[in-house]
C-alpha cells in the first residue's frame, strides 16, 4: 500500500498559512489550524486522530516539565514532524506513542509484537530513524529523509 | 553544571544511579505493558541521583520523587553507564546533594542501552499500560482529551 499522502489529496492543508507564532499560544496550537482536515472524517487514518491529541496534550507541557530543564515543544517543528508521518505511514498504520524530547523535539515510538521503531524529530537537527527487534540482533537505523523506502518498509513490519 | 565532567572512580560500578520518569517517557508497549522512552536517556549530561549519597544522608530512593510526585524512578547502575561510553560523576546541588550526572554522547544505540538496562525503582516492577494510563489521565496527558487535568509538568 502506498503512503497515505500519495491517496489523499488532504495532507497539504496541513500547511498552516500565515500562522503567526508570535501571537500564537499552546491553546491556538490545538485548534483546527493545526490539522486542519477538510476530508470527510472517515477518509481519515484511523491513527491521525490519536496522535493529534496526544500532541495537543503535549504542547501544554511548559518549559521544565520534566525537571531536568526540558523546553516546551516546539510548535513549527511538531507541525513539519507530523506532515513528514503522514508522508511515510499508510492507512492501517498502528498509533504511535508520542513522546517528547528535551530539547523540544518529538519522538514517535512503536513497541509491538517484538519490533519497535523510533522515529526523532529533534530541535535543531535532522529527523532520524532507528528500528530493531527484541529476540534477534537486527537493527538498523538512518536519516528519514536519506531512507525513506526502508522506513516505510519497518512502518509496514508494525501491523 | 560542572565544566569537567570527569569520571569519578571513587562511584564503583555497582553504584545505583535514580533517575526520574515523567509519565511522557512511557511509551504504549506489547500486550498490555508499558515500554520506558529511550528519550528518557537523550541527554548528554544526564541527570541523576547517587544512591549513596542519599542513603548517607538517610534518604530512601523515593526521596528523589518529593517533587515530583506524579513521576517514576528508574534506576542504573554506573558499570553499565561506563560500558556503554559515559562518565559518571558527581555534582552536588544546594538542594540536591546527591545530583550527579552520566555525561556523555548518547546516540540511539546507546539510550537503548541504557534504557534496557534500567530497572524500575518507584515502582517495584514496571507498571501497566493501564496503569500509565490511568496517571496520564490525571495529568491531562493521556491524549484523550483536549484540555483539562492537572498540571502536566507533574510538579
Amino acid at each position: 500500500m502506498a503512503a497515505y499522502t500519495e491517496t489523499l489529496p488532504w495532507t497539504s492543508s496541513l500547511i498552516r498559512p500565515a500562522y503567526d507564532l508570535g501571537e500564537s499560544d499552546t491553546t491556538a496550537f490545538t485548534d483546527p489550524d493545526v490539522v486542519r482536515l477538510n476530508a470527510d472524517a472517515s477518509t481519515q487514518p484511523p491513527w491521525l486522530e490519536p496522535v493529534r491529541r496526544a500532541i495537543t496534550a503535549l504542547v501544554r507541557l511548559p518549559q521544565n516539565w520534566d525537571g531536568y530543564g526540558a523546553a516546551p515543544l516546539d510548535e513549527q517543528l511538531v507541525q513539519d514532524a507530523l506532515r513528514m508521518l503522514l508522508g511515510l505511514m499508510e492507512y492501517d498504520t498502528p498509533a504511535p506513542s508520542v513522546v517528547p524530547l528535551g530539547d523540544g523535539g518529538i519522538q514517535f515510538e512503536w513497541h509491538r509484537h517484538g519490533k519497535n521503531l523510533e522515529i526523532e524529530f529533534p530541535a535543531g537537527g535532522s529527523p532520524s530513524f532507528y528500528y530493531y527487534e527484541d529476540d534477534s540482533d537486527r537493527e538498523s537505523e538512518g536519516l528519514v529523509e536519506g531512507d525513506y523506502d526502508e522506513l516505510r518498509a519497518y512502518i509496514s513490519h508494525l501491523r | 553544571m560542572p565544566d569537567d565532567h570527569f569520571d569519578d572512580p571513587s562511584i564503583p560500578d555497582h553504584e545505583r544511579l535514580f533517575r526520574r520518569i515523567h509519565l511522557v517517557h512511557v511509551a504504549e508497549g506489547s500486550e498490555g505493558r508499558s515500554a520506558l522512552s529511550s528519550a528518557a536517556f537523550r541527554d548528554k549530561e544526564l541527570s541523576v541521583n547517587l544512591e549513596s549519597v542519599m542513603r548517607q544522608a538517610g534518604k530512601p530512593p523515593d526521596y528523589a520523587l518529593r517533587n515530583h510526585p506524579h513521576d517514576f524512578l528508574a534506576g542504573i547502575t554506573a558499570g553499565v553507564c561506563r560500558a556503554n561510553g559515559q562518565r559518571v560523576g558527581p555534582d552536588p546541588l544546594p538542594d540536591e546533594p546527591a545530583h550527579g550526572y552520566v555525561f556523555g554522547d548518547k546516540p540511539k544505540r546507546i539510550r537503548r542501552a541504557l534504557r534496557d538496562a534500567a530497572s524500575w525503582i518507584v515502582p517495584a516492577q514496571a507498571p501497566s499500560w493501564e496503569e500509565v494510563l490511568l496517571r496520564k489521565r490525571e495529568l491531562g496527558i493521556a491524549g484523550e482529551e483536549d484540555g483539562g487535568g492537572l498540571d502536566p509538568s507533574g510538579s
